[in-house]
């Protein structure tokens, strides 16, 4: 179990008892309203509950460090409804939603692939890469353990397993990542016969299996 | 940016919301060390200023020091932040942590039902402990919780829990039906019982900690959400998911998406 410090020691123990007992542990915040406003320490500031979100480390320190008058002597005050005292918990809430922002999307990124793998682009079926890599839809499926609703469900972008290049037509599907790695390209009149192929099959988009 | 490190984790949460728990191709084959670290490149070149690194559990990488180092190297002004389940959290690495300037947020899950929202046979006490000991090391965790069927009888005691154990911010939320929750909807609340908690949790005493709620319980980056689903879930949240604006994701595989719940572009 963690070390900790004595006053965190007693908040925990606090609320393994109130929740081994059943109780509610709201009375344990009212406690801590109390115990903070009898004991003179200063509450939170308008600007430190209501700054924006995410909020800097020191703001999050100050706010523990509020937070520290909870215990005195070792011991949990007890609840005292003090209605007058006590904010609601909703003057906290935050009314931006997202938690972690900022930056922009990054372009899908292609890094380059063995021979023995491939992406799978958009428009693209198991049939039509079967033709691509000189094999069959049964081998493909073999070797990527594909069942028949999978073997439906290519999504782009995935990886799949292919048998080792048959024909030079995969280099001028991924014929940027042979540049980067400075590799030869595919001849030109190869890799226009494999575009003018691609662009006669039509696309499923559309067609895509709807989740269970 | 979201950098989803590695799919694999500790944990067995029934309601995970990562897409490979419906398609595991996503998660196949992992970068390597040297993968994230192009990623990051690329990200410093697009002027990111504030990265999250999560899985999976991103702490069961054993390369995550040398990533998170890098990250720190290349975006030296950026806000870097690291979500974990805490299971393998403890004072060393949060000092580690705290040394590099990396945030730390994670997820309380339940109380009594902790065991059972981790698929563990794992105890809140532990977490809280940790986010205490943080709190004491001044840095502060940020805890998340997810309200399901299960834990809803409890879930404003979670937020008093982790608000009283010093947690830095709270964020609360419901099921949202992504992952393995598509396959468990049965632990999704309703509409009325999430505006239920969010009362509860407003009515509560200050407790000191700025919190927020998500009220999203359906992804609409999700184009293949069956339209029934759309209209049981989605009906009072006409929106699009808050994670597609100015947001992207990269999953284990180096694949980008525009949130955490959506897919690739699908064929």
């Amino acid at each position: 179990m963690m070390k900790l410090s004595k006053k965190n020691a007693a908040r925990q123990s606090a609320i393994h008892r109130a929740i081994a007992s059943g109780k509610t542990l709201g009375g344990l915040l009212v406690g801590l309203t109390a115990a903070t406003v009898v004991g003179g320490c200063k509450e939170a500031s308008p600007s430190r509950t209501q700054g924006s979100y995410p909020r800097s480390q020191q703001q999050a320190n100050a706010t523990n460090e509020d937070t520290e008058e909870f215990v005195t002597g070792g011991a949990i005050a007890e609840p005292e409804p003090e209605p007058t005292q006590v904010k609601p918990n909703a003057v906290r809430e935050r009314q931006d939603k997202e938690i972690v922002l900022g930056g922009k999307p990054l372009p899908p990124s292609a890094p380059p692939l063995p021979q023995d793998q491939y992406r799978v682009k958009g428009g693209d079926t198991l049939t039509k890469i079967a033709k691509t890599h000189g094999t069959t839809v049964a081998e493909l499926k073999r070797l990527n353990g594909f069942d028949d609703v999978r073997a439906n469900k290519l999504i782009a972008g995935e990886i799949i397993k292919v048998p080792q290049s048959k024909t030079n037509a995969v280099r001028e599907v991924q014929g940027k990542d042979f540049l980067l790695r400075g590799e030869p390209l595919a001849p030109p009149s190869q890799s226009n016969a494999v575009n003018e192929d691609r662009s006669k099959t039509p696309s499923v988009k559309g067609k895509f299996p709807s989740k269970k | 940016m979201t950098l989803e490190l590695t799919a694999k984790c500790n944990f067995r949460c029934p309601y995970c919301y990562c897409v490979w728990h419906e398609y595991p191709a996503l998660a196949k084959p992992e970068l390597d060390a040297a993968g994230w670290m192009t990623v990051l490149d690329k990200c410093a070149a697009d002027g990111v200023d504030d990265i999250l690194f999560t899985g999976g559990e991103a702490l069961l990488r054993h390369d995550l020091f040398d990533i998170l180092g890098y990250a720190r190297r290349v975006l030296p002004k950026a806000r870097l932040s690291l979500f974990t389940n805490a299971g393998r959290l403890d004072e060393t690495l949060i000092k580690k942590f705290k040394r590099r300037k990396i945030h730390l947020a994670t997820s309380l899950q339940g109380l009594q039902t902790y065991g059972a929202m981790t698929g563990t046979r794992r105890s809140y006490k532990r977490l809280l402990a940790v986010v205490a000991r943080a709190s004491e090391l001044k840095w502060p965790i940020a805890v998340s919780m997810t309200v399901t069927k299960a834990n809803i009888h409890e879930a404003a005691d979670m937020f008093v829990a982790a608000a009283l154990s010093g947690a830095s911010t709270i964020q609360v939320g419901p099921v949202i039906l992504a992952g393995r929750a598509a396959a468990c909807q049965e632990l999704m609340i309703s509409h009325d019982e999430w505006e239920e908690v969010k009362q509860r949790i407003r009515a509560l005493p200050d407790a000191h900690v700025p919190y927020t709620f998500c009220d999203e319980f359906i992804c609409f980056c999700r184009s293949d959400t069956p339209k029934a689903l759309l209209e049981k879930w989605g009906d009072k949240n006409h929106k699009p998911c808050p994670a597609g604006k100015d947001f992207g994701v990269i999953g284990p595989n180096g694949l980008y998406r525009t949130c955490l719940h959506s897919l690739p572009k699908e064929v």
